[in-house]
């Protein structure tokens, strides 16, 4: 045992119990530490917003080699007159802190949810859409060599699975017929299909939190108790 | 039988956070070394990686902050053995504030490692460099596409991309190999795939949290992602498949694969409970306390 003599260990290893005191109950350490991380968290973000995106994408190009008020000289002889576009509308956005003229900061944000959108509908439906349903155009008796062994049943089992739970999956959202018959029965399995990929969620789940106890347990006894 | 039910349903649930932690950290004191099968999504990175020629260039995205590296920081260091092991040069960029932290972590822990290894060092701007966090998520990635460096201009320290040795060539993503990303959201790999993939056709892999993966499991199984490392169990898998192929790493922190004991006797006891829940279940329902 080599007990760690690093400050910031020990801060790590205190919080860790601070926060780990919550599954006895909501504490005042518990509060404390989640205070503390929220704060570093948000001045750390910040620091980083300001110095590698504000200061480096907009403010630096616009004020290269010139003093303060070539600000408005120099972009314009240099070419990078376009960067007032996204400074103007940033100074729309601070106008949300005025109740008067918030009003305002709806325009950089119709111009991000557009801009957003726009992008986003054509990449979802290529990748989402299009290349989800031509995954789902499958063989469904597969051979291997022109034989139908082991491998090639588990593929055509396979292949089953995909195509008819993703069709009954879809059917159970299907609400323009109703569900009788055999498109109640395929509702029925799309049901299943869905439960079974909700308890696949939750087994991911069950193993992520397990990792991360795995990791904070592992930093007190190799970080700061020093246990190899 | 009743009374076996009662004293069942008196366990506070303390009790069970008290056997959980026990569960955890016992295996860690006693490991049992449980085989360890890579998974061919896993092996499919791997295979990736060993082919690329030396000197080629990848670009590694640190999607991650602190509350994910226990699943995301083990598969981007085994990423980066191998890739530092085939002389790889490697551009690593930020889509979420705390990815450049991160990844230095991770390279200091790796100069280490090679200088007792292998009398190596570690070269920033030489073997790898770091550039810094811009925000816009998917419009970052897709701006990449036509431009690298005017999207990501400087590197951590304030220098420009386009006077790093590494990174003053490259034009496009297209001049890059592989696209790897260690993603705990968005924006993360979903994004790359998304871009990158369908629409510079630039193969994407990465790693993601395992609460991320049923999310993601679909574009692996289209075809669209090269590869993907689930959670600590992918870490694990990509761990013992550079330690099969490079065995001095071994001795250092592997930390997917020392994890795998701890995770599956924690399964294997949430197994247990939920069976005993459930027999709770029935048994009320049966006697008609429940619906």
């Amino acid at each position: 045992m080599n007990i760690s003599s690093e400050i910031g260990v020990w801060i790590g290893a205190v919080l860790t119990l601070c926060i780990w005191s919550f599954l006895w109950k909501d504490n005042f350490l518990y509060k404390t530490a989640e205070a503390i991380f929220i704060g570093c968290s948000a001045g750390y973000i910040f620091s980083k917003l300001f110095h590698e995106s504000f200061m480096a994408v907009l403010w630096n190009p616009l004020t290269e080699g010139t003093t303060f008020w070539g600000v408005i000289t120099n972009p314009l002889s240099k070419g990078n007159a376009f960067l007032f576009i996204p400074f103007f509308l940033g100074l729309l956005m601070i106008t949300r802190l005025f109740p008067g003229i918030g009003w305002m900061s709806r325009w950089p944000m119709a111009f991000i949810v557009g801009l957003g959108a726009g992008m986003n509908i054509f990449i979802s439906l290529q990748s989402s859409v299009v290349a989800q349903l031509h995954a789902t155009m499958l063989p469904l008796v597969k051979f291997h060599g022109g034989v139908f062994d082991m491998t090639a049943f588990v593929d055509t089992f396979n292949n089953w699975v995909i195509v008819f739970g993703t069709l009954c999956a879809l059917m159970y959202f299907f609400f323009s017929i109703e569900h009788k018959g055999l498109v109640s029965v395929g509702a029925r399995m799309g049901i299943y299909v869905l439960m079974i990929s909700f308890g696949a969620s939750f087994g991911a789940t069950v193993m992520a939190r397990i990792s991360l106890l795995i990791g904070r347990v592992r930093f007190l006894k190799e970080v700061w108790l020093g246990i190899v | 039988m009743n009374i076996f039910i009662r004293l069942l349903k008196s366990i506070d649930r303390k009790f069970i956070f008290i056997i959980t932690f026990f569960a955890v950290v016992i295996p860690m004191f006693y490991p049992l070394y449980l085989p360890i099968i890579p998974e061919d999504s896993v092996r499919s990175i791997f295979k990736k990686i060993d082919a690329i020629p030396e000197g080629s260039k990848i670009l590694m995205s640190f999607d991650y902050d602190p509350a994910s590296k226990p699943e995301c920081h083990p598969m981007a260091i085994a990423n980066l053995r191998h890739a530092f092991k085939k002389n790889l040069k490697i551009v690593i960029i930020q889509l979420w504030p705390f990815g450049g932290a991160m990844a230095t972590e991770a390279i200091d822990e790796l100069k280490k490692e090679f200088k007792e290894i292998y009398n190596r060092d570690i070269i920033y701007g030489d073997d790898y460099c770091i550039l810094g966090y811009k925000v816009g998520g998917a419009i970052l990635i897709q701006q990449s596409g036509k431009d690298f460096n005017g999207t990501f201009m400087e590197d951590i320290d304030g220098k420009k991309a386009s006077e790093i040795s590494l990174t003053k060539d490259v034009k496009t993503i297209k001049d890059f190999e592989l696209v790897l990303s260690y993603s705990a959201g968005d924006p993360g790999i979903k994004q790359w795939v998304m871009i990158v993939d369908a629409q510079y056709k630039v193969p994407v892999a990465g790693g993601v949290t395992a609460v991320t993966a049923p999310e993601i499991t679909p574009y692996l199984n289209s075809g669209q992602l090269l590869g993907l490392m689930a959670g600590l169990r992918g870490a694990a898998d990509y761990e013992t498949l550079v330690n099969k192929k490079y065995p001095p790493f071994k001795k250092y922190v592997n930390s997917g694969t020392s994890g795998m004991d701890p995770q599956n006797i924690v399964h294997l006891m949430i197994i247990i409970f939920i069976i005993i829940a459930n027999i709770i279940y029935w048994h009320d329902k049966k006697m008609g306390l429940v619906r």
